[in-house]
């Protein structure tokens, strides 16, 4: 599904963040990256969005290259993913439903389809009942639900998860973990940069490791271990 | 779909200007300078404009004829000027128009009336009032004039309204004109300026939500869409405040033009021509404030 040949992406001409990565990523998965800061998670995943090009070889995404993809049609292209961060990137001033229906109404699906499909995955995390409510009014571990609910909505490919748990308490940590478990069980590819090692140990799945900017390891039912 | 994306993007824009109140408000006021100064520019060279080719109407000169020339030989004379190219127009006022226009103009001044009535007979000579098609012929038509063969039967060539000083509002219109156009232009140019950073300040403030919408896959033209529709905004409120302050002004300075008579000119200016105005206004309100909001926005738009 998602495959890198011999990818290096250089920054401002100088600086190597990844060298030379080659990985194959199947349909399904649920992969954790993990790696010190600076280690080339984040750059990774923006590779595989488009987000950035590679310097040198290629990222493809169901055998298409990243760099095939025609300017116009990115958006179009990031639609096959879903995303959330560290710090939420949630609209401050639309409601926890407008933040969800936000991705379907830039889709130009229905209002009929949105009113019907954004309380469906406000229930799949729980904030059924705090759906008029504003990010402000809500907790951290709120808030990235109401984020992986957006990112969900559209019914994307791949879930792209960079620190999603970055700034959360352990039991928020948990709970969105298990969210991704629980996404990667309905069938979505789910790919986690993380830091957190007792969660990553836990869950027993692939881990790739990156150390500046290079996979010095890739276990199919891997450990934390740097 | 392409309604429905237009509608939505429509409704962002239009909340984007709500929820921004003062930040909107800060723009529209911006804007609203801007325009003031060019439609004060603009109204002022049209108004001085117009009233100086009013003004113009007004001059003539008059060519006195001896007592008793044949008006045989004044006919004769004006015929030949109606042919020149610049004359306007000539009207031939005989002796006893002339009289009675007199008669006319002073019947309630008792000395005229007895003086006349001692003399006996209309001491008023024949004469052609003619109208130039320009301020500056006249000038040469009265040297011709009393070098021609006609000379002879001419006493006197006379402007029949204070030539010098209508000349000297001329002028004093026309350095006004370019000064105002000049300084105007300046203005202008800071104002749109102005108004570009002030929308870009504004982007700025939205610059988390562009990178939100670019990750939900919005292409880019549904991110700029609301930005033009509140530029749009910017540009209708600023103009029809503009519209109200200008109206004001309006009211306000016309009675201080009064000695040039230019305050009906004013009025009706801005009454006779208000929707031209307004949409004129309209026009470039909205166009600023959606060129501003276009190229501010690709600061922050990458694909």
């Amino acid at each position: 599904m998602i495959q890198f040949e011999n990818v290096s992406k250089v920054f401002s001409g100088q600086y190597a963040v990844l060298k030379n990565i080659s990985l194959i990523i199947g349909q399904g998965e649920f992969v954790s990256l993990v790696g010190a800061s600076g280690a080339g998670k984040s750059t990774l995943l923006r590779l595989i969005y488009a987000e950035e090009m590679p310097t040198e070889g290629e990222v493809r995404f169901y055998n298409r290259a990243t760099t095939a993809v025609k300017q116009k049609l990115l958006p179009y292209y990031r639609r096959n993913f879903g995303s959330v961060f560290q710090d939420f990137k949630l609209l401050p001033n639309k409601t926890v439903f407008e933040n969800v229906a936000f991705t379907l109404e830039v889709d130009g699906r229905s209002n009929e389809e949105i009113m019907k499909e954004v309380p469906k995955v406000l229930l799949l995390v729980h904030l059924e009942e705090k759906m008029d409510l504003y990010p402000s009014q809500l907790s951290g571990g709120e808030n990235q639900r109401v984020s992986l609910a957006r990112a969900l909505i559209h019914g994307p490919k791949v879930l792209i998860a960079d620190e999603p748990t970055g700034n959360l308490d352990p039991a928020s940590t948990e709970e969105i973990l298990d969210l991704l478990l629980q996404i990667n069980a309905l069938g979505t590819t789910v790919l986690l940069a993380t830091h957190d090692k007792d969660n990553v140990n836990r869950i027993r799945r692939r881990v790739i490791s990156l150390d500046r900017g290079r996979v010095i390891r890739d276990e199919v039912k891997g450990k934390y271990v740097i | 779909m392409k309604i429905l994306k237009l509608k939505r993007t429509f409704f962002e824009g239009w909340k984007n200007f709500v929820r921004n109140g003062w930040l909107s408000f800060a723009t529209s006021s911006i804007m609203v300078l801007s325009l003031y100064v060019m439609s004060v520019t603009v109204i002022f060279g049209i108004v001085g404009n117009i009233f100086v080719r009013n003004g113009e109407k007004n001059i003539s000169i008059s060519v006195y004829f001896n007592p008793k020339t044949p008006s045989e030989q004044i006919q004769e004379l004006k015929s030949q000027l109606e042919k020149a190219d610049e004359i306007f127009s000539v009207r031939y006022v005989s002796e006893n128009e002339a009289l009675d226009q007199l008669m006319q103009s002073e019947k309630d001044n008792p000395i005229i009336k007895r003086s006349l009535e001692a003399v006996g007979s209309n001491p008023l000579p024949a004469s052609l009032i003619i109208r130039a098609k320009d301020i500056s012929l006249y000038e040469k038509i009265e040297v011709q004039l009393s070098q021609s063969k006609y000379a002879d039967i001419i006493s006197h060539i006379n402007y029949k309204k204070n030539r010098e000083m209508i000349e000297q509002f001329r002028r004093f219109i026309v350095a006004t004109q370019k000064i105002g156009l000049a300084i105007g232009l300046v203005f202008m140019l800071i104002a749109v300026l102005v108004t570009y950073n002030t929308v870009r300040l504004t982007l700025y403030s939205h610059k988390q939500e562009f990178e939100i919408m670019r990750l939900v896959g919005a292409s880019n033209l549904y991110i700029k869409m609301p930005v033009l529709f509140e530029g749009v905004f910017y540009g209708v409120f600023a103009s029809v405040f503009t519209v109200i302050l200008l109206f004001l002004s309006i009211q306000f300075f016309a009675p201080i033009t009064r000695f040039a008579a230019m305050e009906e000119n004013l009025v009706s200016f801005f009454t006779g021509y208000f929707w031209i105005i307004f949409l004129v206004l309209l026009f470039s309100g909205m166009c600023m404030g959606v060129l501003s909001g276009w190229i501010a926005i690709k600061r922050y738009l990458k694909v």
